[in-house]
């Protein structure tokens, strides 16, 4: 290990606490609880859009930090402050949509069909007998559940009243 | 929609069209020629009708959508009451609407052979959609090998120039937990296959036969393998219920409606014919609309919110807390804040983030705490995708 390695390692490792917790703000004025229980005694309040700290999750409650008070909220009512990590995808179609529309159209009709990437698609690919492998030595267990079907939640006629406010 | 489709209205001008071929043995060529006038009457009627239709529908959704894209923050007090109010008088409809629906079926229940048969046919369509959750077992019957075949000739037409990141480890990563989550689904005998894309864009996408494709942008943005099964999960639900092959049933179903009735019409009422043609240019028109227009992002809203609420029961299948994909969007709504902020010309494909946020929460609440609980794998996430971090870093 060189002279010069050794100052990056540290800052590296110095730097991993201050990535664990995230920097965010509260989506509406909230309740920070003791514990992830909506009964769990209050320990401050947060104003709509004051800025936080997310240490942590547990299922649907965020783990917060706002100056020297810290608890717990629901997930929903923080919102992540906008990365900075990722350069914004420079051309301006919708993302994360239901599919074949991906990426632009520029994208979709650009070159020649790319068939070498299709046969590194299957090199990659991995048997459920492997798949069913990985789970085991991770320790996940499969479960059985139905699906939410719109029934089980929602009617619009339910809908919060506030619910298209944001 | 309550409307006619114009499918149904070219079969029923199709159908106008027989009574001259069915009787042309037996009346006289007057009344051949009465019958064929009265059919191109009905068809021009129709085709008015179907103009009309068109021009509402247009403009009622480009102006709902030019309403829509606005942020709320942006509408003055008044719009915001108007709209408000607007939302309260759809609510009632709703609800209205849903007694009725709920008072009819107590009626049509009490004579007890109808509600056995109410009954049995509610349990049959239980049985079928568990079977297939797509509920397209009798409309479109693709074998899974000719689903997986058409998503072949898609994938390298969709990818062009795009690569795959040149990471075995990685790639192999992504398609051990995307094959044990599609283990969990009602298709697991498709070929899946996982691909990560090269791109910085961060997005998420499926083709039909089993392909899921995740870019290294979306890689870089997760922070656990929950987030991922959850967009894994969002991603094999759009396969599972065949959200594309829906479309592609539908232009097919129409296309084929409209040959039909132009064959019947070349052979039996030839003088037919320019109004069909007239017609064949409005649905051609119409098929456009549906198909880019506003029309589409409003369809495909439901089919996201469905994939977002399966994904998650999918991740908890393969024993994932079930608000990884809460958390995912969470992450892909600040990542796109900005953007969404100033694309407000743009057609829009996906429902608010969040919106869609709050609906799939409402959507999970319905479940009890211990039903949405399970692995996190946030180190084994960030060990397994490190290559890309160090990269951008």
């Amino acid at each position: 290990m060189g002279k010069r390695t050794l100052p990056f390692l540290l800052l590296v490792v110095l730097a991993l606490p201050a990535q664990a917790g995230e920097s965010g703000f509260a989506a509406k004025a909230v309740d920070v609880l003791a514990r992830p229980a909506p009964n769990a005694p209050v320990v401050t309040r947060l104003a709509k859009q004051q800025s936080l700290e997310i240490l942590g999750r547990n299922g649907n409650w965020a783990q917060v930090k706002s100056g020297a008070a810290s608890g717990w909220v629901r997930l929903l009512d923080v919102r992540f402050n906008a990365p900075a990590k990722i350069a914004p995808a420079a051309k301006g179609k919708p993302l994360f949509n239901n599919g074949i529309r991906g990426f632009s159209e520029e994208d979709l009709l650009a070159g020649t069909p790319n068939r070498g990437e299709l046969e590194k698609l299957s090199f990659y690919s991995v048997p459920p007998k492997d798949a069913l492998g990985f789970a085991r030595a991770a320790g996940l267990k499969a479960r059985r559940q139905d699906y939410i079907e719109p029934g089980d939640y929602m009617s619009m006629d339910e809908l919060p009243e506030d619910f298209f406010d944001e | 929609m309550n409307r006619p489709s114009p499918a149904m209205l070219a079969c029923l001008a199709a159908a106008l069209a027989m009574p001259a071929c069915m009787m042309s043995r037996g009346p006289s060529e007057e009344h051949l020629g009465a019958q064929q006038e009265w059919a191109n009457e009905r068809m021009r009627e129709a085709t008015e009708m179907m103009e009309t239709q068109m021009q509402d529908m247009q403009e009622q959704m480009e102006k709902a959508q030019a309403e829509q894209q606005r942020p709320a923050g942006s509408l003055t007090p008044e719009e915001k009451q108007k709209r408000a109010e607007e939302w309260r008088a759809a609510r009632e409809q709703m609800k209205a609407a849903r007694q009725q629906d709920e008072s009819t079926d107590v009626e049509m229940r009490k004579d007890p052979r109808m509600a056995k048969a109410l009954d049995e046919s509610d349990k049959e369509h239980r049985e079928m959609m568990r079977k297939d959750p797509s509920g397209m077992y009798s409309q479109f019957n693709l074998s899974n090998g000719e689903e997986a075949a058409l998503g072949l000739e898609m994938v390298p037409m969709l990818m062009g120039q795009q690569t795959l990141v040149d990471d075995a480890g990685l790639q192999q990563y992504v398609n051990k937990v995307g094959t044990w989550i599609a283990q969990q689904c009602e298709r697991p005998g498709l070929p899946w296959r996982f691909g990560v894309i090269d791109s910085d864009a961060v997005n998420a996408f499926a083709v039909p036969g089993g392909y899921v494709f995740i870019t290294r942008g979306m890689l870089v943005l997760l922070e656990s393998e929950s987030e991922l099964a959850g967009i894994l999960g969002h991603e094999i639900s759009h396969v599972v219920r065949k959200h594309h092959l829906r479309w592609v049933y539908m232009n097919k179903e129409m296309q084929s409606s409209m040959q039909r009735s132009q064959e019947a019409i070349r052979k039996y009422n030839p003088s037919m014919l320019p109004q069909m043609q007239r017609m064949d240019q409005l649905m051609q028109k119409q098929a456009a609309f549906l198909n880019s227009g506003p029309m589409r992002s409003t369809l495909s809203q439901s089919e996201e919110m469905q994939a977002d609420t399966d994904g998650t029961t999918l991740a908890w299948r393969a024993g994932y807390d079930s608000y990884g994909l809460v958390s995912a969007l969470q992450r892909f709504e600040a990542y796109q804040r900005p953007r969404y902020a100033a694309q407000q010309g743009g057609l829009r494909d996906h429902p608010e983030p969040v919106q869609r946020l709050k609906m799939l929460d409402l959507a999970l609440r319905s479940r009890a705490d211990k039903d949405t609980l399970g692995e996190g794998a946030t180190d084994r996430y960030l060990e397994a995708t490190r290559s890309l971090r160090d990269r951008r870093s």
